[in-house]
């Protein structure tokens, strides 16, 4: 048993981490990420990577389901937090650990996991009972269920169909969905998509509610939400910097990821403004940058856009203001809804570098039960 | 022949070691046996089995790509004597090469090196 | 057999797994202090990262999915770390070699050709649609960068006049291939980091697709497709060093030493391109790759003709 905490031990030192964010929580998930990369942790691409999965905000119901799905498929050694205030970040990282290493719980954990972690989710009373409000009925296993169709499929879960591709040809249609749980993806947004191949040939958009509105975001008279010019500015660069780890440009990201939290640590004004000025200088010198998005259109513009909003949003702290209104609802739901006409025709990998650019903010999408949805 | 029994040799070892790896695995894991899961796709139930027709659109390079790769062929034994067979051999080559080369000119001009 | 060169006994085998290990463990730990350096943290708290790494992946538990294709899974899993050492086989450490094939340059294309089938296996077996699209994508880009890879070895065997990776070695005494043929050898480690699914040709593992075909490995099974791409990383390295660095020649030390020292410096120089480049996608990649890369190549082996039949 020596040996075995000794790897413990050692497995501990840098632990992965699977970070969620809850649409308003941003603050919250980018203080974690901080927090992550002083400590040298590792954010997770995939549960299968993750011993630990760190829910920032509150879900909603449905968010709520899809978080205990992707915990389900942690593989062990694994621990659940959850922060709700930047504050509470690093007390929850420090008890995580703690947990990791806590053989006697994990084994016990593991063993209660064994054989029925894969067939509960295909109990054909769970899906009508979990998902009874899913737009689930023509896209899935659901739908062949009631069809009285007997074969028996693998897992309970159907085979892919045909369906005419651009050029004529039947082939198969899967039905993916990118979001709510997924690497550098704008918080709470699903986009369900139809794939032939890797090629998304219709998408449908909605963002998964929080079930309250985020601690740092108040809501003045007229219904626009207003966050203080930092976190604005902190929000533009943290987008910069999800678009550049896309592309998986670190010696870049990573400098866009340092901005943000210098910002997020209220550094003067100027040191920061002029390390916006190089990077942008830095972006636009970069030819491979340059050609490696220059079949996508608006990815380019998109991206030195959210650069100068992190300029912009900064300099309205001088202007006294202490606020910076936010997008309104109605203008960001509209730009949700562009969505599908962009990315139909593109691969997946062109579809998340389009969404990325347009520096999405679904903080702004009202919680459940508010009057507001 | 002695150098394929040393590959052979090198095969065992390669496997011992991934072996040895799983063994020590099961030793320190804190569970022997694999978790079974669901795909992960962002949280949602996959609707069907990801293992299908996949539409490979890059079906036309593929061709092109055979075309060329079994020119490979006579690219080997061509190396290794066109040092002795002189000028002649080179110009043979090259010209087939030139052909080639023509094709993918061709293709490309079709359309056949994008798919996007 | 090649003057100078000495097939080792079976047992040379575990002396080269033991070393290609060490390399890769360099290689992994030297990834980790740029990283460290890179996020603004003491550049050698990211150099134990292997160790950690390691341990953590050790003690996580496997996963398998739901109708996951288990046994093409496993083979696509373990096959990368098989096929580098399956490679070192024929890369000379200094006068030292396991397998001294008359077609060694042959054999290691051989062996990357195999790479095709392990990535797409691994993306295939996992039954999940990241996964899935990230074997696909591999195809695609294995199909832009395998020609000039294939030509780019042709270079220095042409140069040579053998396919025997010792005899290859032997001709560069006076002049390392490098030097004459630096289209190849720019276009032969380009072709390393692309079997090896790193860096800028990751895109089949990319974070876009939740981490492509390691999206849903955990435990010993990630840890042996990542040693793998290390392993492929190392043995490239090596091989270059073989093909166009003159293998073990230099002054003052022995061969050996040469070899690893050189196979060091070309490795770090290829676990260093990731960061500072972003991700190709494959779709951009092909038309550079047959377009300019691929007659550039053919240009070079030109050259090379031309210069041997004078």
């Amino acid at each position: 048993m020596d040996l075995t905490s000794a790897v413990a031990r050692l497995a501990a030192r840098r632990p992965h981490v699977l970070v969620v964010e809850v649409p308003g929580w941003g603050p919250t998930r980018m203080t974690a990420e901080r927090e992550l990369r002083h400590r040298g942790w590792v954010q997770a691409n995939s549960p299968a990577e993750a011993d630990i999965m760190l829910t920032c905000g509150v879900a909603g119901r449905e968010f709520s389901e899809i978080v205990d799905r992707v915990w389900d498929q942690l593989p062990g050694p694994r621990v659940r937090i959850g922060a709700t205030d930047p504050d509470q970040v690093s007390g929850v990282l420090d008890e995580s650990r703690r947990a990791l290493l806590d053989g006697t719980v994990q084994r016990v954990d593991a063993e209660a996991r064994t054989a029925v972690a894969g067939d509960v989710p295909h109990d054909p009373d769970h899906g009508d009972a979990g998902h009874g409000d899913m737009d689930h009925g023509d896209m899935g296993h659901e739908g062949m269920d009631h069809d009285g169709m007997d074969m028996p499929m693998p897992g309970g879960i159907g085979l892919a169909e045909g369906g005419t591709d651009r050029d004529g040809l039947d082939l198969d249609v899967l039905h993916v969905s990118l979001g709510p749980v997924l690497p550098h993806w704008p918080a709470g947004l699903v986009v369900r998509c139809s794939l032939q191949g890797d090629v998304v040939t219709g998408a449908a958009v909605e963002v998964l509610p929080a079930a309250g509105w985020g601690p740092d975001r108040a809501r003045d008279g007229a219904g626009l939400m207003r966050g203080t010019v930092r976190l604005r500015s902190a929000q533009y660069c943290d987008q910069v910097a999800g678009l550049l780890a896309l592309l998986d440009f670190e010696r870049l990201s990573m400098r866009a990821i340092r901005l943000r939290d210098s910002v997020l640590d209220d550094a003067p004004i100027e040191t920061v403004t002029a390390e916006v000025e190089r990077l942008g200088e830095r972006l636009r010198r970069s030819r491979v940058l340059r050609w490696s998005v220059q079949d996508l259109p608006g990815v380019l513009e998109g991206l030195m856009a959210l650069l100068d909003g992190v300029r912009t949003a900064l300099l309205g702290e001088i202007a006294a203001d202490t606020a910076a209104p936010l997008r309104s609802p109605a203008a960001e739901a509209e730009r949700l809804e562009q969505i599908p006409g962009l990315i139909t025709g593109l691969d997946v990998a062109g579809a998340r570098l389009v969404i990325a650019s347009l520096g999405l903010d679904t903080a702004v999408v009202a919680p459940e039960g508010s009057d507001h949805g | 022949m002695s150098g394929y029994l040393n590959i052979l040799a090198m095969l065992l070892v390669a496997l011992v070691v991934a072996g040895c790896l799983y063994g020590v695995a099961r030793l320190v894991a804190v569970a022997r046996d694999p978790l079974t899961s669901l795909p992960f796709q962002s949280g949602w139930e996959p609707s069907e089995h990801a293992l299908s027709r996949y539409h490979a659109r890059y079906y036309p390079l593929a061709m092109l790509f055979l075309a060329f790769d079994v020119e490979m062929l006579f690219m080997y034994p061509w190396a290794v004597i066109v040092a002795d067979a002189g000028i002649g051999a080179v110009v043979e080559m090259f010209v087939f090469l030139g052909v080639l080369m023509a094709g993918v000119v061709w293709a490309w001009r079709e359309g056949a090196l994008r798919w996007t | 057999m090649a003057e100078g060169i000495i097939q080792v006994g079976p047992l040379g085998t575990v002396t080269a797994t033991v070393l290609l290990g060490i390399v890769a463990v360099l290689a992994a730990a030297f990834d980790g202090a740029v990283g460290a350096r890179l996020q603004g943290r003491r550049t050698l708290s990211g150099a134990a990262a292997p160790v950690w790494e390691g341990a953590r992946l050790l003690r996580q538990r496997r996963r398998t999915i739901v109708a996951a294709d288990s046994l093409l899974w496993r083979i696509g899993v373990v096959g990368l770390l098989v096929v580098a050492l399956l490679k070192v086989a024929v890369v000379p450490l200094g006068a030292w070699t396991v397998a001294d094939l008359s077609v060694g340059v042959v054999w290691f294309n051989a062996m990357d050709v195999m790479v095709w089938a392990l990535v797409w296996l691994v993306g295939w077996g996992a039954n999940s649609a990241h996964a899935l699209i990230g074997g696909y994508r591999f195809l695609a880009q294995a199909l832009s960068y395998e020609l000039p890879l294939m030509f780019a070895l042709t270079g220095p065997a042409i140069a040579a006049g053998s396919l025997r990776v010792g005899d290859v070695v032997a001709a560069q005494d006076e002049l390392w291939f490098v030097v004459w043929m630096p289209v190849a050898f720019l276009v032969f480690c380009a072709g390393v980091v692309a079997f090896s699914v790193w860096g800028p040709f990751g895109a089949a593992a990319g974070k876009d697709i939740a981490g492509g075909v390691l999206a849903e490995l955990s435990g010993v099974d990630r840890l042996l497709l990542l040693a793998g791409r290390y392993a492929l990383l190392s043995a490239g390295a090596g091989f270059a060093v073989a093909l166009f660095l003159g293998g073990g020649s230099g002054p003052f030390a022995p061969s050996w030493v040469w070899t690893l020292v050189k196979t060091l410096a070309v490795l770090a120089a290829l676990v260093g391109v990731r960061r500072l480049l972003p991700v190709v996608r494959p779709d951009r990649l092909a038309e550079v790759a047959w377009i300019v890369v691929l007659p550039a190549v053919l240009l070079q082996l030109l050259l090379v003709s031309f210069v041997v039949v004078q």
